[in-house]
């Protein structure tokens, strides 16, 4: 039997996280991430009632569909490549630039894997653009602090290469 | 211990589910123990049996017994089963207790995946280092990536591109056993990187035709050709090889290639959780770079981060450069240079300039109609001066052109861009100082700013700090282009005086607010006509979207010109065609001639129609002038003027 429309959007689903926490999020939510909308599709099969296990922490899960649910009713803003600039604000809107301002850098990298995972695009490009904006005027020393980089091996060609680069953009030309 | 043939058939299907390498349950016949037992095999092999059945040959799956089942062509299930039903050749036991269900053994490496999730990957995976590291680490990867999957995708690869009847791949018996996986592997890596091959089938075809003859000796050149060990063998560098233009790199597997596994891969130590930028997966590396613009910031990273250099290479950047340039439509207009034709030491540091150009140097696409009108006008190269042909090629000697930075990022946007290739055509400019002052193809050229201008000043209104309205000599130009292709180009070059014989006169009229003689007509309409097209200003861009353009420039005697470009070949084909307005005098005593000129080719002696009948056309369509507009400005006769012969050429 075919379910009408308006009971599968009121439908709920249920979501777990890797550690076992259970989300129970409306229908459209949880379809906003295709790959929870296949699972449902699958699922639905068997049993209304499975819980839908997702290979993300809690606190990973709760964002992301935190995310979902915001966003199934405001189609999120298509983001420039490259930015024009580094205030995101002025790009995705308040909402997603402070949704995406999160302090932790591993919570973003979590973000975009989850996205990833859930092949959640826009909230991918997001977090992307997120950890382009913060790369700004940043030495290679901070560069590397802030995203755990750790210092590499280099042949005295590759580095004297690299230098080469940089020494382009900083001094100002290619003279 | 079960004899084999105590075992049946435990999944009563049809013959035709059972394909070579399909897995089965069997089931024992009776039981020991008080249970049946299982045993899972595969089919390898299957054949007719008469009778409408199939014979299908089996093997146990861990062991070595033997199986042989006649399975019916034709099943029809049972609508009810019976307690125990009886097919020919099967048995159903309803109570057989099926083995105890143990759930699907954790997935905790690559190789505990399916053999065809494995080969799906492997699938997935370009040839190359990779492909080579993960079958030296990898157990089933390296069963699966095998000589037949090796074969199969290089055949797949041929016949794809429809190469079949001009390359072919050695047979794999005359290469030696020792050389097989290698010779694979590296053919596999060569086709695959050499980009398009398809590109050789005419050509090889044409020469084999053409009696082409093979070295050495001398001998006839057949088709197809058989890439062997030897090709593989030519191959000495994969970077060298990467570095060829793609046709040189293919032509040069005709004559032989080292595939070198290069170094030996790290062990592999398992996936590692994200700890760092360089942790996360390429693609969204590459996503995360994308949003970069470059400068500073990416080249610092491209310093610490060597995942991310490993993305933004070489490729990267001639990707997005080539996107830049095709997303503002202009490619008929701006051309990297050839990679290859840049130094390999001065490759990166050149992508990585003219990206930061590019971007920095703001909206190109102003530039896109006056280029065009200029090259269409016969612009000339410097030096020595030639003839000035679009594309513009961009290349290291303009990156280099940029020496500095913060004096490149203080000019205005038209300005800066015309730094970077103005040295192609015959007027450079220089920087422009603080002071709005700099040169422009030896002459002075002063900038104006917003503030400097009078508020009755004709271009006040239309002021753009992006193009801001220049002096060049005793000339003013409502913006900086309009002063490179309009006073410099088209006055000096195009010229309309100094070019007659290029630039046809279709139609021609002069007016005056008084009537001064015969040819003078008084027509306030066109009068109208006229002073709203001096007072238009420049719209250059506007020519990509086939519309007309406009052009003013006065001169400090009160002259003023106007030149509207209604085609400059790239719009109406492949002619130009401009309207031009002169005006000149004061008070009752001004005057203006307009004139239509074209540099179609002359057809026929006759009425202008009849001469230059694509430019009649052109210009009486509503988008371009309309017919209207030409009886008021020319008079009724021009509709005799403008008559086509019938059938005489193409629309």
């Amino acid at each position: 039997m075919e379910t009408a429309p308006m009971e599968t959007e009121q439908r709920l689903v249920k979501l777990s996280s890797s550690q076992g926490d259970v989300f129970e999020v409306e229908f459209g939510t949880a379809c906003y991430a295709d790959v929870v909308k296949q699972m449902i599709d699958f699922t639905s099969e068997s049993s209304d009632a499975e819980t839908i296990p997702l290979n993300l922490k809690t606190t990973v899960l709760e964002k992301v569909l935190q995310y979902c649910d915001y966003h199934r009713d405001n189609e999120p803003k298509e983001i420039p490549k490259p930015l024009p600039t580094t205030n995101l604000g002025e790009i995705v809107g308040d909402w997603d630039a402070a949704f995406i301002n999160v302090d932790d850098e591993n919570m973003l990298y979590e973000l975009i894997l989850a996205a990833n995972y859930l092949d959640i695009k826009p909230l991918l490009d997001l977090a992307c653009a997120k950890a382009a904006c913060a790369i700004k005027h940043m030495t290679p020393d901070a560069i590397r602090e802030h995203f755990n980089l750790q210092p590499e091996q280099m042949t005295p060609e590759e580095e004297q290469e690299m230098l080469e680069e940089l020494k382009w953009c900083t001094d100002g030309g290619a003279a | 211990m079960m004899r084999p043939s105590s075992f049946r058939h435990g999944q009563a299907l049809r013959a035709c589910r059972y394909k070579e390498g399909v897995r089965v349950l069997l089931v024992s016949d009776v039981k020991v123990n008080d249970r049946y037992d299982w045993v899972e095999a595969a089919v390898y092999a299957t054949a007719p049996s008469g009778a409408g059945k199939t014979r299908v040959h089996m093997r146990a799956i861990h062991s070595t017994e033997m199986f042989v089942v006649d399975v019916p062509n034709v099943y029809t299930p049972f609508k009810k089963l019976p307690p125990k039903a009886v097919s020919s050749g099967f048995w159903y036991k309803e109570s057989t207790p099926p083995p105890p269900f143990t759930g699907f053994t954790s997935i905790r490496s690559l190789g505990d995946l399916p053999h065809d999730c494995i080969s799906n990957i492997a699938n997935y995976m370009p040839f190359g280092t990779d492909m080579c590291r993960v079958r030296l680490v990898c157990r089933a990867f390296r069963a699966i990536v095998n000589t037949n999957f090796l074969t199969n995708r290089i055949e797949t690869f041929i016949s794809t591109r429809g190469l079949t009847d001009v390359v072919r791949m050695e047979d794999a018996a005359d290469v030696s056993p020792a050389n097989l996986p290698k010779y694979l592997l590296g053919l596999s890596w060569i086709l695959e990187k050499g980009g398009d091959w398809a590109g050789w089938g005419g050509p090889l075809r044409c020469a084999a035709h053409g009696g082409l003859e093979r070295h050495p000796p001398l001998r006839p050149f057949f088709l197809p050709i058989k890439l062997g060990w030897r090709e593989v063998q030519k191959v000495t560098s994969m970077r060298i090889s990467l570095k060829q233009p793609e046709a040189i790199r293919q032509y040069m597997v005709s004559s032989g290639f080292w595939y070198k596994e290069s170094t030996p891969p790290p062990p592999f130590t398992g996936f590692t959780s994200i700890r760092s930028l360089g942790d996360l997966p390429h693609d969204c590396i590459s996503n995360i770079a994308n949003y970069m613009p470059f400068g500073t910031d990416m080249c610092r990273v491209r310093l610490v981060c060597r995942a991310f250099r490993a993305i933004v290479n070489t490729n990267f950047l001639t990707n997005r450069i080539e996107t830049f340039i095709s997303t503002r439509g202009l490619t008929d207009v701006v051309r990297m240079e050839d990679a290859a034709d840049v130094s390999p030491a001065n490759l990166p540091k050149y992508l990585l300039g003219l990206s930061w150009i590019l971007e920095k140097g703001g909206d190109w696409a102003g530039w896109g109609g006056p280029l065009r009108c200029a090259a269409h006008g016969g612009l000339e190269r410097h030096p020595p001066l030639r003839p000035f042909f679009l594309p513009i090629k961009l290349g290291w000697r303009e990156v280099q052109k940029v020496t500095s930075m913060r004096i490149f990022l203080k000019q205005p946007e038209t300005i800066r861009q015309y730094m970077v290739f103005g040295h192609l055509l015959e007027f450079a400019v220089g920087p422009i100082n603080e002071h709005g002052h700099g040169r422009l193809g030896g002459q002075g050229l002063q900038v104006k700013r917003s503030g400097s201008l009078a508020l009755n000043h004709p271009f006040a209104a239309t002021f753009n700090r992006k193009d801001p309205v220049c002096q060049v000599g005793s000339h003013v130009y409502p913006t900086f282009t309009d002063a490179v292709v309009m006073g410099r180009v088209v006055k000096e070059r195009l010229g309309f005086e100094f070019h007659q014989n290029q630039w046809k006169l279709v139609l021609e009229v002069s007016i005056s607010r008084r009537t001064h003689g015969r040819r003078h007509m008084q027509n306030p309409a066109a009068w109208a006509y006229m002073t709203h097209l001096l007072e238009t200003p420049s719209t250059f861009q506007r020519v990509a979207k086939d519309v007309p353009i406009t052009n003013t420039h006065t001169n400090t005697l009160g002259t003023s010109t106007t030149i509207v470009f209604l085609s400059c070949g790239a719009a109406g084909g492949p002619f130009g065609v401009v309207m031009i307005v002169q005006k000149s005098g004061t008070g009752d005593a001004e005057n203006a001639n307009i004139m239509i000129r074209t540099s179609e080719r002359q057809a026929d002696e006759g009425f202008p129609g009849e001469r230059y009948p694509r430019t009649a056309r052109f210009i009486r369509r509503d988008d371009v002038v309309g017919l209207e507009t030409l009886r008021m400005i020319f008079g009724d006769g021009v509709d005799s003027q403008l008559a086509v012969r019938a059938g005489g050429f193409p629309t």
